[in-house]
């Protein structure tokens, strides 16, 4: 009896351990993943489209973003892949969108490792294409884009050369930019007038005039969700921008440049200085994004580094300061003045399945090159604001002004850059030099910061 | 009946679909990883796999971020064991005596369990927020004990422990209804012929309530290792990297991270199997201990 109970509880501890490790494998979730891929987007088959093309069965392909559920964009997208396929009767499109951002990696990530690639979908990477590149998952669209100059000529300047892997040896084009969110500081022109401020600061010591103006009476200067590690990345990534340039920035992914330089480390101590310089409120770095938003839409802090999109999420909120909110470009800085016009700009961008049929090729052609005329683009700014690198794109004439003064800004551009990790092969450094960052503003010092995100880059580039 | 019973065959056909259900959702993907931890694989399913034997071991092994991973969900497990299952089944017996309300208290405890993880870990995070605004700060202000205020799960002093206390708020009531279930089956001429012994009190719950509901114990103890050992979404919801100098980063969230982020399969399987093996380690020890106290049967 003894031995029979000991035996079926080991036996049952057993099998909870390996439900645990189960869940927790990571190919053999392939497996089981795969049928739900197959259900969606993974109808896209090779054999069974080549197929469909000549039977005149409708080919299938998939469309997969971030933008789902009922926000204004994703019901964008849904009505022009709709319209598009009452056009197109012979395609279907399988709408695969998924918002949660880590949901959405994991899905994309099982569909490309089990070969069955969206047809169309997004990735926030640039130099972490190349893997994806070389092996045939993404599509080059030189060709296409070449065989089409009025396409490829509706870009903005510039715009396509983005997704252009040739510095990391693969050639070719290997995305279409399809947003760009624009850094910019936005501000509370109240609490500026109330502390003082006459003018938005052009270079970063009128920065710290103000963040002094606005403690002295009070008002926290800047929100910031510290535990969303990315608002102080882009914070930091704006003044590497200031100081090394969109050069620099290139430089240090593609490793002629390494983060204990003394520029790099200098950019470090200048974000760490922030918060000594009082720009943040207390705590902050527990504090998250829902926190950082809240309290700038409430009038309780001053300014947050943000890009173009949020302007959308401000302007659903039933905030009363609304009207009082402007917009300047991140500070410069004097000894850097030949950079002062270098612009942080984050570019998403739409891949294409390498891996597809002929037919699943020419119908995704199709559908993406749908998707990127001036009537398609414009319905979207219109909708959703999301500024866009086409040209002849403008806000609607009832749109707020704050978004009117986003695109002029954007209009103004000549120099930009995206974030550094962008440009980089290292797949773990977005994390470890944003943690590193948020430890940094706890304590750490910018020289072992530094130094811990290029042991982790000589670690794991490959 | 009895002619079914004997019918082997009758018997094989209904275990057959568990059996076919359980290998291929449980045990292939637990060989399949083990098999991908001595690879290398980047996810691309042109690319193949490149076997590496114990590189991907070797380089976790050596990581200063998983030995600290290990360490920190070391000790979630053992606070987690001295807290959930005592509170879990000291709640469940003082319910067990009452007379009014035991539905209610029931019910009340055992809500955190069914509530998503997402608004428990929302709700405590209004109770953590790090400013004189977080209820728990505010509270602590109120009493006077203002000096004690922290960024609760910034900290990497409180941080883990932050953690455990929502694990243990949101498990508790479980453990109190396995005990409550347990002690239904106890008949009541024990506590009779204990009360006429004399036992009462405290050596009423030592020489007959713990006894009696040893193997229920022995079961909770097993769930909260295993439970807590892969423990993933309140650790990524309440600090998503890992806390302060990885403070609260626990295997589970690295091996996320290595094969959904970076596309490092390989590590993550390898992580995923010393999770295993740390689970069976420490399950086998732990009823190896616990076996050494027989439950008793009347």
């Amino acid at each position: 009896m003894k031995l029979r109970k000991q035996i079926l509880t080991t036996l049952l501890a057993i099998a909870m351990i390996a439900n645990l490790t189960g869940c927790s494998s990571t190919s053999p979730e392939v497996s089981t993943d795969t049928a739900s891929v197959t259900e969606g987007s993974a109808t896209v088959t090779t054999g069974a489209s080549t197929n469909s093309a000549s039977t005149g069965e409708k080919v299938k392909i998939s469309f997969m973003s971030r933008d789902s559920g009922d926000t204004p964009i994703a019901k964008v997208y849904e009505e022009q892949i709709a319209a598009f396929m009452e056009e197109n009767p012979n395609i279907e499109v399988q709408n695969d969108s998924i918002y949660e951002e880590a949901a959405y990696n994991n899905k994309l990530k099982v569909a490309i490792s089990t070969g069955e690639t969206p047809s169309i979908f997004y990735y926030p990477a640039i130099a972490g294409l190349k893997e994806w590149a070389k092996n045939g998952v993404i599509m080059d669209l030189t060709d296409a884009l070449a065989s089409d100059p009025e396409w490829a000529d509706s870009f903005l300047d510039g715009a396509l050369d983005t997704y252009k892997l040739d510095a990391y040896g693969v050639n070719g084009i290997y995305a279409l930019p399809n947003e760009i969110n624009v850094d910019v500081v936005f501000y509370n022109k109240a609490l500026f007038k109330q502390a003082g401020i006459t003018k938005t600061p052009d270079t970063m010591d009128e920065l710290y005039e103000d963040i002094d103006k606005l403690n002295t009476v009070g008002i926290t200067p800047f929100g910031v969700g510290g535990t969303n590690t990315w608002i102080m990345g882009h914070i930091f990534n704006n003044i590497l921008a200031k100081r090394i340039a969109a050069e620099g920035i290139t430089e240090l992914g593609t490793g002629n440049k390494k983060w204990t330089d003394t520029d790099v480390v200098e950019c470090l101590r200048l974000t760490k200085n922030l918060k000594e310089k009082g720009a943040f409120a207390d705590g902050f770095e527990g504090m998250d994004y829902n926190t950082q938003m809240n309290q700038f839409l409430t009038g309780e802090v001053c300014m947050i580094s943000h890009s173009s999109p949020i302007i959308s999420e401000m302007f659903n909120s039933d905030s009363q300061i609304l009207d009082d909110i402007g917009l300047f470009p991140f500070p410069s800085f004097e000894d850097k003045s030949e950079y002062k016009d270098t612009r942080v700009i984050y570019t998403s961008g739409w891949m294409l399945s390498g891996t597809m049929s002929e037919a699943e090729k020419d119908a995704t052609l199709k559908l993406v090159k749908y998707m990127t005329t001036p009537e398609s683009i414009q319905a979207r700014m219109d909708a959703a604001w999301r500024v866009s690198p086409y040209k002849n794109i403008n806000a609607a004439a009832n749109a707020p002004q704050l978004l009117k003064d986003m695109i002029a800004y954007t209009n103004t551009i000549t120099k930009s850059v995206g974030e550094y990790f962008d440009y980089d092969t290292c797949s773990t450094l977005v994390d470890t030099s944003r943690n590193g960052i948020l430890n940094m503003m706890l304590g750490e010092s910018p020289e072992d910061t530094a130094a811990a995100i290029q042991a982790d880059i000589d670690e794991n580039r490959p | 009946m009895e002619k079914i019973r004997k019918n082997k065959k009758i018997i094989l056909g209904f275990l057959l679909p568990a059996f076919i259900i359980y290998t291929c959702f449980e045990v292939l993907p637990v060989i399949m990883s083990i098999y991908f931890s001595f690879n290398d694989w980047s996810g691309i399913q042109a690319v193949p796999l490149e076997y590496v034997g114990l590189r991907n071991y070797i380089k976790i092994f050596s990581s200063p971020v998983f030995l600290k991973s290990l360490q920190n969900v070391l000790i979630y497990v053992v606070i987690s064991v001295a807290l959930q299952v005592p509170i879990g089944f000291a709640l469940g017996l003082i319910i067990h005596h009452f007379d009014h309300g035991q539905r209610f208290f029931k019910a009340a405890f055992f809500i955190p369990m069914i509530l998503s993880v997402s608004a428990v870990s929302l709700l405590w995070n209004f109770i953590y927020f790090p400013t004189e605004k977080g209820i728990l700060n505010s509270f602590l202000i109120k009493i006077g004990l203002s000096d004690l205020t922290q960024q609760w799960l910034v900290n990497p002093k409180t941080s883990l422990m932050a953690l455990i206390i929502v694990s243990t708020w949101t498990s508790v009531g479980y453990y109190m209804i396995i005990c409550m279930a347990g002690l239904s089956t106890i008949s009541d001429s024990i506590f009779e012929a204990g009360a006429l012994d004399g036992v009462a009190g405290i050596k009423k719950v030592w020489y007959i309530y713990i006894p009696l509901l040893w193997d229920p114990i022995k079961m909770s103890v097993i769930m909260v290792i295993t439970g807590v050992l892969k423990i993933f979404d309140t650790v990524y919801i309440l600090t998503p990297s890992g806390g302060t100098n990885n403070s609260t980063i626990v295997p589970s969230l690295l091996m996320y991270n290595e094969s959904f982020r970076y596309s490092h399969y390989g590590i993550g399987s390898a992580i995923a199997t010393v999770i295993f093996i740390m689970s069976a380690l420490v399950s086998v020890f732990s009823l190896k201990i616990m076996n050494k106290k027989e439950s008793i049967e009347y």
